[in-house]
């Protein structure tokens, strides 16, 4: 039993440390790996413990009581003998009771430190993105775009120049085929070339799959289907707002650029915005 | 000591120069250039006649079963990439082109390939040349990332792609790379075929191509780090074997956990 008991200290023992190295790493900057390790140690030597005092220290065996019997009134000191006797591992175990709800206590303070990596508050930050008026847009290697470099039908993602892979600003530039009326204001486009963003209105996948026989885009995680010549309604799927349309048009040297920022916010919904 | 310096000098001029040539952008296409020969027109004629122009017509402008040939993207290489990899002749116009066998040897798809440029004075590009050792895996995995993963997997493996048009679902089926040749990939980058977009060079430019088709050749045969590749399918198949192998090992930790030391389940007589 002593054995036993030893054991059981030693895991929560060992939940403990590990739940105060948890601090210690993310106090000194965090390294996921060992973080990752110490949070299963904290939690294993919990479950650990507290299985081995289940096998260990409570009464074992096979217990059987008649149903149908009940006790005369001169067995009652008896009976509460027998209740106390059962009770008497908790209750004499202090030290492991302790231990436990120490380890317990401890995993929970280490919890309460990652709430700084929340990071700051963002502000206006979602309202807008990097798209400015008279910035050119690039692919991701950084080349500008000429109307006439793109044929019909041609899909790529582009980006403000300067901010090459920012993640808000990724859009779409589609061109659509000669029968097809561009969607939105007539000045938001330039011959039959379109631009709307690639960030789905629902869970803010990139929207990358196109098909230009039916001219839809759709989202490899929900399934949300966007119809580009009505506006990028969404026409399938759990997405209900179109993407946000960037209005382009061309600079002195022919090269496709915005003229403004989006008029919406673009991805899915936030607090404010349902 | 001079001779060596002189030497030296010189080679690296050599590779300065080499440096900083520009490299030609645009080359010649591969296996149609110049002018066709007239056996193979005649050839290319009488294919189109037999098992083409039924859908698309006898001037290629197409029926109300098959698209006009003479205008769009239609062009060698897209002529050449539905017939190369058998998509084209089609059983029944309704369905999406798969790929299969082709009926046609070589030299009848270069009859037609030539046919159709020469009969129907075809707009859309020439087939292009790829040469995949010049290409730069590196570039060409960017290309792929940027452009074609979206749709063909991250893996190449290809997918499904399901539309929702008014209540109707419709689906479409996203080709693999398996059975591609680099000159397919280039073919279809540059002129979209199907519900596929078109990628112009001032998208994914010749460098980049052949990068991009060297990628996919990697594709076809990749260093699977982990060692186990589950047929590529990705967090399905992966989330299917974790479940499968995380739960097992999990019971066995339950029944510990629920199992008395000394007192394993006996059966009483």
């Amino acid at each position: 039993m002593n054995r036993g008991r030893g054991l059981i200290l030693a895991a929560f023992g060992a939940s403990m440390a590990a739940s105060i190295g948890v601090t210690v790493v993310y106090a000194l900057g965090g390294q996921p790996q060992i973080e990752g390790v110490l949070l299963g140690v904290a939690l294993g030597g919990i479950a650990v413990g507290l299985v081995l005092f289940g096998h260990r220290v409570l009464p074992g065996g096979h217990f059987v009581q008649a149903r149908d019997v009940v006790p005369p009134t001169t067995q009652r000191p008896e009976v509460a003998a027998s209740f106390e006797e059962g009770a008497e591992p908790i209750e004499r175990r202090r030290l492991i009771a302790t231990a436990f709800a120490g380890s317990v206590a401890l995993l929970g303070a280490a919890a309460v430190f990652p709430i700084r990596s929340l990071g700051t508050r963002p502000g206006r930050q979602l309202d807008h993105t990097s798209w400015r008026r008279g910035l050119r847009a690039v692919t991701n290697a950084g080349r500008p775009l000429r109307v006439d470099g793109l044929d019909p039908d041609s899909v790529v993602t582009v980006f403000p120049e300067g901010h090459e892979g920012s993640a808000d600003s990724q859009t779409l530039l589609i061109r659509l085929p000669g029968g097809i009326t561009p969607p939105g204001p007539r000045d938001w486009t330039v011959n039959g070339v379109v631009a709307f963003s690639k960030i789905c209105t629902h869970a803010g996948c990139p929207v990358g799959l196109y098909q230009t026989d039916t001219q839809e885009l759709f989202c490899p995680c929900h399934q949300s289907t966007f119809s580009v010549p009505e506006g990028a309604r969404p026409t399938f799927g759990p997405a209900t707002r179109p993407l946000p349309q960037l209005p382009i048009g061309l600079d002195d040297d022919g090269f496709i650029i915005a003229l403004s920022d989006y008029t919406e916010p673009v991805g899915p919904g936030f607090w404010n915005r349902p | 000591m001079a001779v060596v310096a002189t030497v030296a000098l010189a080679a690296a001029i050599a590779g300065a120069c080499s440096y900083f040539e520009d490299p030609d952008p645009y080359r010649p296409p591969a296996s149609y250039t110049g002018r066709p020969t007239a056996e193979a027109l005649a050839l290319g004629q009488q294919l189109y006649q037999r098992d083409c122009s039924f859908c698309h017509g006898d001037d290629g402008r197409g029926t109300s079963q098959g698209p006009d040939l003479a205008t769009g993207e239609n062009g060698p290489a897209l002529t050449d990439f539905m017939l190369r990899t058998g998509r084209m002749p089609i059983d029944a116009p309704v369905e999406q082109a798969q790929a299969g066998t082709s009926p046609y040897d070589s030299d009848e798809i270069d009859a037609l390939v030539a046919y159709l440029d020469d009969a129907f004075d075809q707009p859309g590009p020439d087939i292009p040349e790829i040469d995949t050792a010049a290409g730069d895996l590196v570039e060409g995995r960017a290309a792929y990332q940027e452009n074609c993963a979206a749709c063909h997997a991250t893996t190449g493996i290809g997918g499904a792609m399901i539309a929702g048009r008014d209540g109707e679902t419709t689906g479409i089926f996203i080709p693999g790379f398996a059975r591609t040749s680099p000159t397919e990939v280039g073919e279809a980058a540059r002129t979209g075929p199907g519900a596929m977009p078109a990628f112009s060079p001032e998208i994914i430019d010749h460098d980049e191509l052949d990068g991009l088709a060297r990628y996919i050749e990697y594709l076809k045969d990749p260093d699977d780090r982990g060692g186990w590749s589950l047929g590529r399918f990705g967090p399905v198949a992966e989330g299917a074997a974790g479940l499968v192998l995380g739960v097992g090992i999990l019971v066995l930790f339950v029944r510990w956990v629920g199992t008395t030391r000394g007192q394993r389940p006996k059966e009483e007589p």
